[in-house]
């Protein structure tokens, strides 16, 4: 330890390590997002080439849980296994996390009442919507909280689980842009697959600051 | 001379608790994250167990950090956290610090 100068100035490198490292609990995800690309690709593609069967409608509800769980682990047994490190969270970023998502909830938990009340007093006495369209939008804030990382992953996310609520319904595709899909599922790849050369260069980085004390 | 009194006054009323070079580190760190585990600041810092266990007893008497110990299954953990009063002791240090180089800077240029 003596090799440390007590200048608060040549601690900046403690500091950024720190700061580095906690972002891997909370807002990047690196190979969990290339893992998420890769699952989002498939989700579509069973979606879309895959006949109606309970093997499809198992595997498209599986793939987004699936997604959530790989990030999660990742973290945890990954990019923290130095120990836990929480970030302090930038305002902003939990602004927009915890703001949007209340906002979803209100407006897609309001609709869904309102629709399931609004149906029940009608003469035909049930909801005015398809009972899958309202899974899929009671289902959406729940989806923005666990992928609201970015917003590649929101729309990503939140489209897997639409895609897995109309799957296990048995529903099939009719006809949709994919061209948008792919550049964001590329874009997540490569966002996370930046995210974890951060993490190798940073953890070369924590050997050493280890070595120099 | 009085500028060089002063110089050396404001470094002798630096807080002892975090001028001790490991203290300021492993200030410096937990003031970067909202908590942080014994065993990152373990790594971090390069000291042992037991040596940053007494650093740690240290800042935790003067209310600068707090410690909170768990079980992650069968496996002890200890969660870190700097109090409030230790971001701004760490803030004044910092303060001191810069304005005690300045003035050295300036009298030997």
């Amino acid at each position: 330890m003596n090799a440390i100068n007590a200048n608060p100035e040549q601690l900046a490198p403690y500091a950024e390590i720190t700061r580095e490292y906690a972002r891997f609990s909370r807002s990047a995800a690196g190979l969990g997002n290339v893992i998420g690309g890769m699952l989002a690709l498939l989700s579509w593609a069973v979606w879309t080439y895959a006949p109606d069967s309970i093997l499809r409608r198992v595997v498209l509800v599986v793939l987004p849980v699936l997604w959530i769980a790989v990030k999660r682990w990742l973290r945890h047994r990954y990019y923290q296994r130095y120990g836990q490190v929480t970030s302090r969270g930038d305002r902003r970023e939990k602004f927009w996390k915890v703001g949007l998502t209340a906002l979803l909830a209100l407006v897609s938990w309001g609709v869904v009442a309102a629709f399931i009340i609004l149906g029940l007093r009608s003469p035909q006495h049930r909801p005015l919507m398809p009972m899958r369209l309202l899974v899929e939008i009671g289902l959406v804030p729940i989806a923005a909280w666990f992928f609201f990382d970015n917003w590649v992953e929101l729309v990503l996310g939140v489209g897997m689980v639409g895609t897995a609520v109309s799957g296990a319904y048995g529903e099939a595709p009719h006809g949709h842009e994919s061209g948008l899909l792919f550049l964001m599922i590329l874009a997540l790849i490569w966002a996370g697959v930046r995210e974890h050369r951060v993490y190798v260069s940073l953890e070369q980085k924590l050997k050493q600051t280890g070595r120099l004390a | 001379m009085t500028s060089e009194r002063n110089n050396i006054d404001s470094l002798l009323a630096v807080d002892r608790v975090i001028h001790e070079p490991a203290r300021l580190v492993v200030l410096t760190i937990l003031a970067e994250a909202e908590a942080v585990e014994f065993k990152f600041l373990e790594q971090v810092t390069g000291l042992t167990k037991g040596n940053l266990s007494s650093h740690l007893a240290k800042l935790e008497d003067a209310q600068y950090v707090e410690i909170k110990k768990s079980f992650r299954g069968k496996i002890p953990l200890t969660t870190l956290k700097i109090t409030r009063r230790g971001r701004q002791a760490l803030e004044q240090y910092r303060k001191q610090f810069k304005t005690a180089l300045e003035q050295s800077a300036k009298r030997s240029s």
